[in-house]
This record gives C-alpha cells, structure tokens and sequence, in this order.
C-alpha cells in the first residue's frame, strides 16, 4: 500500500483536483485499492511527510520533507501532465 | 470595471476589467463578489494575501489564467468571478517560485465546501487548459460569457 500525500496552500481547492485526477490515473492503471491519498496543507506537509511515500503540491514546499515532492502544476495546466504522470508510476513502483 | 453578466440563481457574476497591476485586478473582483452578497469583507484581504503567499498563475498556452481563491470562513454563499481583462497582467505562477505569467482571463472563487464543489473545480480546471473557450471569454461577449458559466455552475 502506498501512501500519498497532496498539498495545496488551504488543502481545500487544487489539491482537491489534483486528488481526483491522480485517483482516476492510478485506478485505470492497474493500481487500485495498492494506495490511500490524503490531502493537507503545504505548511503541514515537512511535518506528516515520514508518514508518506511520496507528495504531490500544487505549491511550493519549504523546508526538508522526508519524502519526493513531485509538482502538481501539470494537473491544472496540461501541460507536462505525462511527465508527472510517468513520475508518479515510477514512486508507484518503488 | 463594468459588469458584463450576474446570474444570482447560480451564483455566477463576471467583469470587463481595465486594472494595471494584479492586486488592482484582485481588489475589483473581490469587491464584486462582495456587492453581489457572496463573500464577508474579509474576503479581500484574503485573496490579496493568499495570492502573496500561494500565487495561482496558471500557464496554460497562449492565454494564461488565474484562480484565485480563499479560505471559506470569509464566504457566505459559494460562488464564481469571471475576470475578463482589457491587457494582460503579471500573477506569479503556482508552485513555482519566481516564475511569472501573463494572465488574461481569471476565475475568483469563493469555496465553501470542497467536497460540494469537486464536480466545479473539475470543470474550471478542463475549462482552463480549453484554449478555445477561453478566447470565447476573453472576447467579453455577454451572451457567450453566460453560458460558459452556466455550464461550469450546473
């Protein structure tokens, strides 16, 4: 099982998206039911990060998270969406 | 600033603006949701503050936009501004720090609950990365403004 993690600045709008989007992604390949996401605020995130395999924020993390830190941007714009995409395979497989 | 559509059923209002800098652009819109009812007068402050901190300039092509948003205690009904904007004005990009980005059309939105309001956010988003809609938009054609909207709202 893996644990993600997505931020956003109130845990409330984007990360919601971002939620959504990336839940959608993993279940149509082949991941369902092998993760559980949880959103919060990036100020939260240094904090919970040790409990996370890997993060995903649509803002700027400051300070040193225990975990990958992958940018959520390509969810709201498209672009660089397969990149992100491909990344977030690649902690998937980790 | 001039108002272009107010549907107060759907909650939706949008505005041709003439600002010169973000916080002008910012200041406008938030005072528009504020005379329509849907947002305390702290909402202002929040937007401007909040997009200090978490800039929401999304570099979506050749049209760019904004989201800018807010902590839900300052709103008292959810709702949406369409910013349509006579020049383009510098916003920060989201996430990335120091990047900048010419923004032309921006959605201000007024949250109250995210999960009430996931299928919106979906839609503005798919809306945003439309680069076609958003010319329709950026035209400021009344008619065509309003029933993007009432798409998104619906």
């Amino acid at each position: 099982m893996k644990r993600i993690l997505i931020a956003c600045g109130s845990g409330v709008a984007t990360s919601t998206v971002a939620n959504q989007k990336i839940s959608s992604y993993l279940d149509e390949n082949g991941y369902e039911g092998q993760y559980k996401i949880d959103q919060c605020q990036v100020s939260e995130v240094v904090e919970k990060s040790g409990d996370y395999d890997f993060c995903v924020a649509t803002t700027v993390v400051s300070g040193e998270p225990k975990c990958p830190v992958l940018p959520g941007l390509p969810i709201l714009t498209g672009m660089g969406l397969d990149k992100l995409f491909a990344d977030i395979s690649e902690e998937m497989k980790k | 600033m001039e108002k272009i559509v107010s549907n107060v059923e759907k909650h939706y209002v949008a505005v041709k603006l003439s600002a010169t800098n973000h916080e002008n652009v910012l200041d406008e819109m938030a005072g528009t949701l504020f005379c329509e009812g849907y947002v305390t007068d702290g909402f202002r402050d929040a937007i401007i503050e909040r997009e200090k901190n978490f800039p929401t300039g999304l570099p979506t092509g050749d049209i760019n936009v904004a989201i800018p948003h807010a902590s839900p205690e300052f709103v008292k009904e959810p709702a949406i501004c369409l910013g349509v904007l006579d020049q383009p004005v510098e916003f920060e990009v989201m996430g990335m720090e120091g990047e900048k980005v010419q923004v032309s059309v921006l959605f201000m939105l007024a949250i109250k609950k995210k999960e009430e309001q996931l299928g919106l956010l979906q839609k503005l988003i798919a809306t945003c990365q439309n680069q076609e809609i958003l010319s329709v938009l950026k035209t400021g054609d009344a008619e065509k403004i309003d029933e993007v909207l009432g798409d998104l709202i619906s």
